[in-house]
């Protein structure tokens, strides 16, 4: 289903409003940062795979969701292959400098996006990416990442071995993803093309705010990783860990009520819904019921979180009458907005 | 506390000498080398030489007796012991070898006599001689004494360092006895084994006892190799060979007919071959020959427990309570706490589908023998096997704690113990345990199926078999196996034990391996068939009604005839119908089993075609009544079998006479087949379409398909037709090869999603909706598959279709719930279902409340007023 559509009793209806609400470029006050570090690929077959990821996940990150040029940052292993996209060569020395850069320039409440994406390896008690020249560690990355002391920092290393970056990376405002839950799991992984098509296509966006999440991305790649072993019937190699509590123990299946996955929900490519926020302003009314709605939501999530201490029939009363009010705001919303 | 061996460390250690006996080169070492390697008339003429000249005594008289023991001239070996005996003033010395013949020719009480008499004179081979008698006592269910005599072994090792091969060997035998009380003594006896064997490591009697204390304790392996050892020193050697093939039984093998026959070829009355030979003909279901090899044990043993055994087992297969109960009563004249009796009934009984009696003879071996582990373990594992699940786990645990070496009750209690994970869902007359991971998914398609081949086959029947029945769907093949027959490894792919019915889920195999569908409906057959003969029904004949009625459920189902069955048709390789059962249970060639079940079918087919279904239900009551296949085909048709297999050849070159005619002389997996043949016109139209000329290709494949238009592989002439077609841009005559490939490929998932495609641009979306309900048979977690369907059934207004697929669809656990959800709660309005749409609204809502359509669809639902079930919401 298209974004900007919106299926009512199976028509497709145009909601001004809605297709205003996705996010766009311009987010006030908090922006997230996106660098791409791509590294060897050695045989054609990877380094044609890690280059279509890195520019999927790019041009979903700006077409989509919004980003600036500004905000984004690619060091690749070819700087020819794309040398209009390319800031650097993924060295270790560069990936060091361009995070250097990048923590100078970005505001206190920030977000910061890091993706790795190549082949990974562990040696002499060290994980490691493979970068053109020497490979990047986990420590280096570690130190690196003191310069955002304020910021919230994710880091995703999608490459094989890289359950070793987890326990070291991990750290408070700190969320940390591996395609593996150890360094021994070192064969191909895939959760790296699933997480990229969480923000390039359809079906992460699970609670359909319109946003896709990191704990949202993350679970959509998890789930389809599995279900790709399972459709092959073999056994499968990589098990994706999240960290988001700073303990350096990664959880496989992250979420609002696990200790992994509250930093991870709040963590989105496109900050805000400026635009309705802007529309409202000068619309009083609107403005009431769009406060209105976001009220009726809270109070869904907070009636979900007390859900295994209610009575069923109580509680699916309650739901039911939330939702309802919260359709019947939604609908007047609509109308508003559909006025001349 | 227990008492075990002092097994010293030295004597673990040190290696000791070889048998000095064998040393050198006198007379006797040649005679003993020379029953070692097998050459037993060499043999006895050496110790006759030794015996008449009156030396080496009493080791020549004792070597002469058993070289004629082993050939089975056991008279001649008593008169020869008896001779000697006389020439040397009465002597003890060969009580123990006289004790031995005595007992294998059923004297028991001058064996004991003979035993007896050796230990109290105290003869050098005493020992042994107490070991025999605590053995014969054993067998005559004298338990507690003959225990005191075993317990007496273990203080014997404790205080002789010295003790000969044999006597460690006595020990070893003496715990495996004690072993059944305290399971801990089986460690013991094996390494008294392994200290014989140190002592004398060429003795193959030693070997075959060690071998016998493994296959008793489940480990195949350990077993054939030491029987193995024994039979490439000696071919011949009867009781490694008995063993081999009781090893093979054990392992499925069909070796074990010819390995016991190869011990009867040197020793034509040794009562334990031909009673073990029985056993093997009662799991055939062939009792006639079961009964004169039963016959054969007791003439030459009239005391052999194993022989009557066998005589009362085939009785009961036969319905004959009188001659089951002459043979019955001589079991426990002889031993009247004998469990084995009932175990073996169990056993054949559970072989031969008669599970409700396989638990009857356990619990009644039970009462004979308390300690009788292997009743627990059959009663438990055939409980499992009715549906009585909780008494089954009980019973087993208690084998398990008596034996915790059977690796098929470690298996199933680890089986059982996966079951939480399971989920029971209930159609009307079905039970449905499946594990919890796909229960929604596999429950929406299975309980309807199940429930249509109920009402197809009570119609066809005209009986109705026993409600619920139980269907178990296992997600891993391994703990199908289990459940079925104890251990990994089975080949089929379900299992029927009448009402209670076990199958691999299909995500237990790969796809395209097997229909889910037509494998339930099999199964099902078999709950009629079973029920409708009191289990009673030979396989042949279950397993063929199964797969006709899986061919009259859907096109495609049931086995399509492969180029090899009718290759095995040609050269004669099938088996005639007196010898049905062979093909399943003891195939000669790998692809026999499949093939018994397709012949099987034709033969149902056939009778179905040209004598109408009644003559096949006649055939059950016949069955049910007790009759066997030669009475029943007697009655039914008034032919014999012979007749009968002479019609059932002429149908079959009448049915398959094109293909039989066009398969050339040698089959399509065949290098350089005739040109003219199938397999010629079909490799030369690959061979064109390979190399870019697909229209020169077409000739050659549609002659190909007019010369076998049945075949079904992978490789079939319609399927490349299609794949041309196709690429040429013409879907028509892609649909229509399609179409004759699916009706006759039951497997094939992609030939029915390229199907399904091609109609949909033909614009039939029924018949492409249609294609694709019989590809979930195939594979049901193909999301893909779901989506199509879904959307399909949308389209053309198919409300009922359009619920049960957003319902598989949202089992197949999707990462955007709340989308699968809402589309769920779409469906269910479409079709009228408020109450059930509000619910599923409301859970996609629950997920995304801000979720607009979801919000949109709820507020509609509550404006169409409230429907049955709905609570009214809380006002705010």
């Amino acid at each position: 289903m298209s974004r900007c559509l919106l299926w009512v009793i199976g028509q497709p209806v145009v909601l001004a409003s809605v297709a205003l609400m996705l996010g766009v470029g311009g987010a006030r006050g908090q922006s997230t940062h996106l660098l791409v570090v791509s590294g060897l690929g050695g045989e054609p077959a990877y380094k044609d795979l890690f280059y279509n990821q890195a520019t999927t996940l790019l041009d979903a990150a700006r077409e989509r969701w919004g980003l600036s040029d500004a905000q984004l940052s690619w060091l690749a292993e070819d700087q020819s292959s794309a040398p209009d996209r390319i800031v650097a060569r993924s060295t270790r020395e560069n990936v060091h400098s361009r995070i250097g850069e990048l923590a100078g320039r970005v505001d206190s409440q920030d977000q910061v996006l890091i993706v790795l994406i190549g082949h990974g390896t562990q040696s002499g008690g060290e994980s490691k990416i493979n970068l053109p020249g020497p490979d990047l560690t986990a420590s280096d990355l570690a130190s690196w990442l003191d310069a955002f002391p304020t910021q919230t920092v994710a880091i995703v290393n999608t490459s094989s071995a890289s359950g070793g970056f987890l326990p070291v990376l991990s750290r408070e405002r700190r969320i940390v993803v591996t395609a593996t839950r150890s360094a021994r799991e070192r064969n191909r992984t895939h959760f790296g093309s699933f997480f990229v098509n969480a923000f390039s296509g359809e079906g992460a966006d699970a609670d359909k705010d319109e946003r896709v999440s990191l704990l949202e991305a993350f679970s959509y790649a998890r789930l389809e990783v599995e279900r790709l072993y399972s459709r092959d019937n073999r056994l499968q190699t990589e098990h994706a860990l999240l960290d988001d509590d700073g303990d350096g123990e990664g959880s496989m299946e992250p979420g609002l009520d696990a200790g992994d996955g509250r930093l991870a929900s709040r963590f989105f490519l496109a900050v805000e819904r400026p635009a309705v926020a802007e529309q409202a302003v000068d619309d009083p009314e609107l403005a009431s019921l769009l406060e209105r709605k976001r009220e009726l939501e809270n109070a869904v999530v907070d009636l979900r979180a007390r859900k295994d201490e209610m009575d069923p029939g109580a509680y699916e009363t309650e739901l039911e009458a939330l939702l309802l009010e919260l359709a019947s705001t939604n609908r007047a919303i609509r109308e508003r907005d559909e006025r001349p | 506390m227990r008492r075990r061996l002092l097994m010293g460390l030295l004597a673990l250690a040190a290696p000791l000498p070889g048998c000095a006996q064998t040393e050198g080169t006198s007379d006797i070492a040649v005679a003993e080398a020379a029953i070692r390697a097998g050459r037993y008339e060499e043999a006895i003429s050496a110790y006759r030489s030794l015996v008449r000249a009156g030396v080496a005594f009493p080791a020549a008289s004792r070597g002469l007796a058993r070289a004629l023991g082993a050939v089975g001239r056991y008279e001649d070996a008593i008169e020869a012991t008896r001779s000697s005996v006389a020439a040397h003033e009465g002597t003890a010395e060969l009580d123990h070898t006289l004790g031995i013949l005595l007992r294998d020719t059923g004297d028991l009480a001058g064996a004991e006599e003979s035993f007896r008499r050796a230990i109290q004179v105290g003869a050098s081979d005493a020992l042994l001689a107490e070991l025999e008698l605590g053995r014969l006592l054993h067998h005559r269910g004298e338990h507690e004494q003959a225990v005191g005599i075993f317990d007496r072994f273990i203080d014997v090792y404790n205080a002789s360092p010295g003790l000969s091969a044999q006597e460690l060997a006595a020990v070893g035998t003496a715990l495996v006895y004690l072993g059944i009380r305290d399971p801990a003594l089986f460690h013991d006896a094996v390494r008294a084994y392994e200290e014989a064997l140190r002592a004398d490591p060429g003795d193959p009697d030693i070997k075959v006892r060690f071998g016998e204390l493994f296959l008793a304790k489940y480990d195949s392996r350990e077993a054939g190799g030491l029987f193995g050892e024994v039979i490439a020193a000696n071919p011949n050697h009867p009781g490694a060979l008995l063993g081999m093939a009781r090893r093979a039984k054990f392992d499925g093998s069909s070796e074990a007919l010819e390995l016991t026959q190869r011990v009867l070829e040197t020793n034509s009355t040794d009562a334990g071959a031909h009673a073990f030979l029985a056993r093997l003909f009662l799991d055939l279901e062939d009792v006639a020959s079961a009964e004169e090899e039963a016959q054969k044990a007791i003439e030459a043993n009239p005391a052999s427990l194993d022989g009557w055994t066998a005589m009362a087992a085939a009785a009961h297969l036969r319905d004959d309570p009188d001659a089951f109960a002459r043979a019955r009563d001589r079991v426990f004249a002889l031993d009247p706490r004998n469990a084995d009796l009932y175990n073996a009934l169990a056993e054949v009984s559970y072989r031969n589908h008669r599970y409700a009696d396989a638990v009857s003879f356990a619990r009644q071996g039970i009462e004979r023998d308390p300690l009788s582990w292997q009743s627990y373990s059959l009663l438990g594992l055939n409980l499992l096997r009715v549906g009585e699940i909780e008494e089954g786990r009980r019973t087993l645990d208690a084998a398990f704690e008596g034996d915790p070496y059977n690796v098929w009750v470690k298996n199933t209690l680890d089986l059982l113990d996966g079951f939480d994970r399971f989920r029971e869902t209930r159609s009307p007359r079905f039970q449905f345990l499946i594990d919890g991971g796909e229960s929604d998914l596999l429950s929406t398609y299975a309980l309807g199926l199940a429930e249509e081949a109920f009402d197809a086959m009570s119609a066809r029947y005209e009986y109705t078999p026993p409600t619920p029945i139980r269907i178990e769907v296992y997600p891993r093949h391994a703990d199908f196996s289990v459940r079925t027959v104890g251990l990994a490894g089975l080949g089929a792919l379900g299992v029927s034990f009448g009402s209670v019915l076990a199958m691999d889920s299909p995500a237990a195999r790969s796809q395209g391996q097997f229909n889910w569908g037509s494998t339930m409906w099999h199964e099902i057959s078999h709950a009629f068939t079973l029920g409708y003969t009191d289990h009673d029904v030979p396989r042949w004949l279950s397993e063929g009604l199964a797969v006709l009625d899986e061919r009259h459920a859907r096109p495609g189902w049931g086995s399509d005839v492969a180029p090899d069955f009718l290759a095995a048709f040609r050269d004669g390789q099938l088996p005639s119908l007196e010898r049905f059962n062979y093909g399943f249970v003891r195939p000669r060639y790998p692809r026999q089993v499949q093939h018994s079940y397709y012949l099987a079918s034709l033969l149902c087919e056939m009778i179905e075609a040209e004598e109408g279904f009644d003559a096949v239900r006649r055939m059950l009551d016949g069955y049910r009544d007790g009759l066997d296949t030669e009475a029943v085909f007697e009655r039914v048709f008034d032919a014999d079998l012979t007749a009968f297999d002479e019609r059932l050849e002429r149908y079959i070159q009448t049915r398959f006479a094109t293909a039989l005619s066009a398969l050339g002389s040698a089959g399509p997996e065949a290098g350089a087949p005739d040109p003219e043949s199938f397999a010629g016109q079909l490799r030369r139209g690959a061979e064109l379409y390979g190399t870019g000329r697909a229209a020169e290709a077409i000739p050659y494949l549609e002659r190909a398909k007019t010369l076998f238009p049945e075949y079904a592989g992978p490789d079939a002439p319609a399927l490349m037709l299609a794949r041309i077609h196709r690429e040429a841009g013409r879907p028509e005559p892609a649909a229509a090869e399609l179409r004759a490939y699916t009706a006759l490929n039951e497997n094939h998932f992609q030939a029915h999603m390229q199907l399904a495609e091609l109609e949909e641009t033909l614009g039939s979306p029924r018949a492409s909706a249609a294609v694709l309900e019989s590809a979930v048979w195939i594979d049901p977690y193909d999301l893909a598959l779901h989506e199509r369907l879904a959307d399909l059934s949308e389209r053309t207004g198919d409300v009922a279709g359009a619920v049960r697929e957003r319902k598989a669809l949202l089992a197949l656990d999707p990462v955007d719930r709340a989308e699968a959800l809402f589309l769920l709660a779409r469906a269910h309005h479409a079709a009228g279902q408020r109450a059930e749409a509000r619910r599923a609204v409301l859970g996609a809502l629950e997920i995304a409340p801000g979720y607009e359509a979801a919000l949109e669809l709820l507020l509609r639902i509550r404006e169409e007023g409230p429907s049955d079930g709905d609570p009214q919401p809380a006002s705010r």
